[in-house]
């Protein structure tokens, strides 16, 4: 008998910790930076806890408290993952909706955003301390339990003891399990709903085999609970996928219809097929495809993030390869790429016949699958990936540079913008050092970050389709001198920041040979999209910067984070 | 004397026809449950009962409406921690409930708002375990970000960190009772120093061991994730000495110390990420809690009763030195990280 009372101490535990750990990582996901999320909601779920415990002294019917509790905890577990989607996808619609000009300047757009962030901040943190505050008191309850059916066993403190030990050896399988089968296996929606379903089988197990006298309204309930929990296993597919193309489509649509009746909104929204969602280790790839001013553009996000539109890509890559070889005059030989998983990047690099040797390093192998078999990113990087000149190498970018010592004469680099500490890391100046030890003396590396001209075109929020211009800020000024100060810091001396329609790159290099930023005039067959204006434009932009110490951005002080 | 007690009051609705046996049994089990000192009882005609126990606990009073299946009864007693359950569930067994609505209340000076009955002392207490369970909380967060600095993945880092975490506390709570502390004051000046120790210089552990372990990840991984248990454990011996430490004042302030210490817990979580993180590199974060800390301590030795002066002064000369070097680190944050990176991270080549 209290071999059961610990099991389910040990079971009711790990469903708790799971839903914390569902709620802080699927925050973490959909907005970005995980130290904020996960310090939060633990910190939040933690006082729950303690108010829970402490509110569950005076209880003097725990089997009925627990029943209650449980059937409670079921629900929020089973609909956290979807009600975050919910509120998210609402969110970003109302955000590109302001944007589309109903907004009128930047300053209120902000505003708005303040204050939509903070409400959904608000809801959803709500959500984490129900959790905390109904798992607090699943332990008093239970050790209340057990005192009254263990009479003969009276609970003494070792007793008690055991009931403590056996809730933390549920949280630490509760995290293990989570973190290393959980949610790298299955989705965080199914996730969500395997641990519901334990929730309510130990729920059920309190009622039928710990004679806890249970009032039939909360018996039909369990049962209406136990049915929908079944359905919802058929129906969480369908649910992500209305959420994926409201969450993706619904923001454009709206703008690009100017009638905004919203019956043709919701069908728009709708219609183009589905949003395809892959699963891997590392990331969720999410494409799909949306009409945009009579086009088709097929994009293709990573954890939400922008990463590339077929209608502009070409621009952009085009600009990333070819101009840092213009403005050195040097074509590359021994070429070394990092990142770029969707192989664009090296359909451009693919150009130049002078490359003797190609090093093509990429974390997510399931992306590079992606892009050599997905039909329409095949065809857009044509092939690339296939060529059997190319070395790949699967694997992390910063642990290879690290242990690289061969030397190249340039470095590709196309990573996801800094949402988090993690991708930070991959823009700290450890990195860029790292990068130079691995340069010929005259070689030189380019990269995509995010920066602003004088001019203030709004590289970040006009990754979303929709322009809002805006006025070079303080806190442009100061993100631009974080990139410049990193590298600075790691050693290079000569840096060239670049625009290319509305994405910024950085040119990097120590070369003692002569540069030419003069582009005007220098059209080829290699980059058709690339036309006199934007060449043109290149030593005609102004990145206002200061170089200063206090501006680097270093792994173990990460400062560059959207 | 002490006034804090509990009052019970319960209304119970019967689903048979009435039977006098049940007020009988309800009267068995206060024989059995108290100490009756009296009993005084009236019957009404032409039914209906009131009866009234007192008893050395306090008192107990009942009455039946048998025209209405249901009677009433008001339990009060002074002890502050008494729990009703098994006699309401001995009740719920017995009789055939229908309905039943109860309500604890709490009398006498356990009834008084908390705020109203702090005392100078206690406060010092109070405050104490606000900044160790923040402390606490950023170890934690400190130990995941050390580990997703060094490893990368940092959510996966923070997943395993806080299970780990809270399962090394709850060994440590566990343990507490093992080790059975005698002085428990000198035992939390001893754990804080520990702490200060071995949370204050993780990050620069957790990259010292980069270095030399870079192609032995698993070794590497052990050596971190051993750190997190370490601090863990510590870490849990605090609650329960805080707690021990405040039941022998009162026993009430136990509870609040509970309730102060996940009230630090939520500061820690909101101070890490917003200002923190931003502001100070991993090694200033880690300084910053080893002085948070470190003044904990020397806050405690006033209350420590020492053996002889030479005690008392080695106790002072380390928490002096914990002070230091926390205000060093604080200070030169910027050339101790910069050294450390060189020297360790990059390597030089």
């Amino acid at each position: 008998m209290k071999k059961n009372y610990l099991l389910l101490t040990c079971i009711l535990s790990f469903c708790s910790i799971s839903y914390e750990l569902l709620f802080a990582n699927t925050l973490a996901i959909m907005s970005g930076n995980v130290v904020l999320w996960h310090s939060l909601t633990i910190g939040i779920y933690i006082a729950g806890l303690g108010l829970g415990t402490f509110r569950s002294v005076d209880i003097i019917m725990p089997k009925k408290k627990l029943v209650r509790v449980e059937l409670l905890l079921c629900l929020i577990g089973a609909i956290s993952v979807a009600s975050i989607y919910f509120i998210t996808a609402i969110y970003e619609t109302a955000l590109s909706i302001a944007k589309a000009g109903y907004i009128a300047d930047y300053s209120s757009y902000i505003t708005l955003k303040t204050q939509l962030r903070a409400l959904y901040f608000i809801i959803c943190e709500s959500l984490v301390f129900a959790v905390g505050y109904l798992s607090g008191f699943e332990l008093p309850l239970i050790m209340a339990m057990a005192s009254t059916d263990l009479n003969q066993e009276t609970m003494d403190e070792s007793n008690e003891n055991q009931f403590i030990a056996f809730n933390y050896f549920g949280t630490l399988i509760g995290t293990l399990i989570f973190a290393y089968l959980l949610i790298p296996i299955i989705d965080a929606l199914y996730t969500s709903l395997v641990v519901a379903s334990i929730n309510l089988l130990a729920c059920l197990w309190l009622v039928l085999s710990f004679k806890a006298q249970t009032e039939k309204r909360i018996k039909v309930s369990l049962l209406i609970f136990s049915v929908l929990l079944g359905f919802s296993f058929f129906y969480a597919k369908s649910f992500e996928q209305i959420f994926l193309r409201v969450y993706y489509r619904a923001g454009t649509t709206f703008i690009d219809d100017d009638r905004h009746d919203f019956k043709t909104w919701w069908k728009k929204t709708m219609d183009k097929g589905d949003v395809v969602r892959i699963k891997t280790l590392y990331q969720y790839i999410d494409f799909f495809n949306v009409s945009w001013k009579g086009k088709d553009e097929f994009i293709l996000m990573i954890n939400t993030n922008f990463q590339f539109s077929s209608l502009n890509e070409r621009y952009y890559h085009e600009g990333f390869v070819h101009i840092p070889v213009l403005i050195t005059g040097k074509e590359p030989v021994d070429v070394l790429v990092l990142g770029a998983g969707d192989g664009l990047l090296l359909r451009e690099l693919k150009k130049y016949e002078s490359i003797k040797s190609l090093t093509h390093v990429e974390l997510d192998p399931e992306m590079h699958e992606l892009s050599k078999s997905n039909d329409v990113i095949s065809s857009l990087n044509e092939g690339a990936l296939s060529d059997p000149n190319i070395k790949t190498i699967i694997g992390d970018a910063f642990q290879f540079l690290r242990k690289s010592t061969k030397k190249y004469d340039a470095i590709f680099i196309d990573f996801p913008y800094p949402q988090d500490y993690n991708v930070s890391k991959l823009f700290s100046y450890e990195f860029y050092t790292f990068v130079r030890r691995n340069l010929t003396p005259n070689g030189y590396a380019v990269f995509d970050v995010p920066l602003r001209t004088k001019e203030g075109s709004t590289a970040s929020e006009s990754r979303r389709l929709i322009e809002l211009h805006s006025t070079f800020t303080d806190s442009d000024f100061e993100r631009n001198s974080i990139v410049m100060s990193t590298v600075s810091k790691a050693g290079f001396k000569i840096r060239i920041p670049y625009l290319v329609g509305k994405e910024t790159f950085l040119l990097i290099t120590n070369t003692n040979e002569q540069l030419n930023y003069d582009l005007l005039g220098k059209l080829s067959d290699r980059y058709p999209n690339l036309d006199n204006d934007a060449l043109s434009l290149i030593n005609r932009q102004y990145f206002p910067h200061v170089i200063e110490d206090q501006y680097v951005n270093s792994v173990f002080h990460p400062l560059l984070v959207d | 004397m002490q006034t804090d007690s509990v009052h019970l009051i319960l209304d119970l609705w019967m689903s048979e026809n009435w039977s006098d046996s049940w007020v009988k049994k309800i009267e068995e089990i206060i024989d059995r449950e108290f100490s009756v000192v009296k009993k005084i009882r009236h019957d009404f005609e032409p039914h209906g009962e009131t009866v009234a126990y007192i008893l050395s606990e306090s008192h107990f009073t009942l009455h039946s409406y048998p025209e209405e299946n249901y009677i009433s009864l008001d339990i009060y007693i002074c002890k502050p921690n008494y729990s009703f359950v098994n006699l309401v569930s001995e009740i719920e067994e017995f009789l055939p409930i229908s309905k039943i609505n109860n309500r604890t209340m709490k009398r006498g000076e356990y009834a008084l708002p908390l705020l109203t009955r702090w005392k100078n002392a206690e406060l010092v207490l109070l405050v104490t375990t606000f900044i160790v369970a923040a402390c606490s909380l950023l170890y934690e967060l400190l130990l995941a970000q050390n580990l997703s600095t060094v490893l990368g993945d940092s959510a996966h880092r923070y997943n395993v960190t806080i299970g780990l975490y809270i399962a090394s506390m709850g060994l440590g709570a566990l343990l507490y009772n093992k080790f059975n502390f005698q002085d428990k004051i000198k035992s939390l000046f001893k754990v804080e120093i520990l702490l200060i120790v071995f949370g204050g210089l993780s990050p620069i552990a957790a990259i010292i061991l980069d270095s030399i372990l870079r192609d032995h990840y698993i070794l590497l991984s052990v050596f971190l994730h051993l750190l997190i248990i370490i601090i863990g454990v510590l870490s849990g011996f605090e609650l329960p000495l805080l707690m021990d430490i405040g039941k022998k004042k009162r026993e009430r302030l136990a509870t609040i110390v509970l309730g102060v210490d996940y009230v630090g817990t939520l500061f820690a979580a909101i101070l890490f990420p917003l200002l923190l993180v931003p502001l100070f590199s991993i090694f200033g974060i880690a300084a910053i809690v080893a002085g948070l800390n470190s003044l904990v301590a020397i806050s405690f030795i006033r209350l420590i009763s020492f053996k002889n002066n030479k005690e008392k002064t080695l106790y002072y000369l380390v928490s002096a030195m914990c002070i230091f070097f926390a205000w060093y680190g604080i200070t030169n944050e910027e050339k101790i990280s910069e050294y450390l990176i060189s020297r360790y991270f990059l390597g030089a080549r």
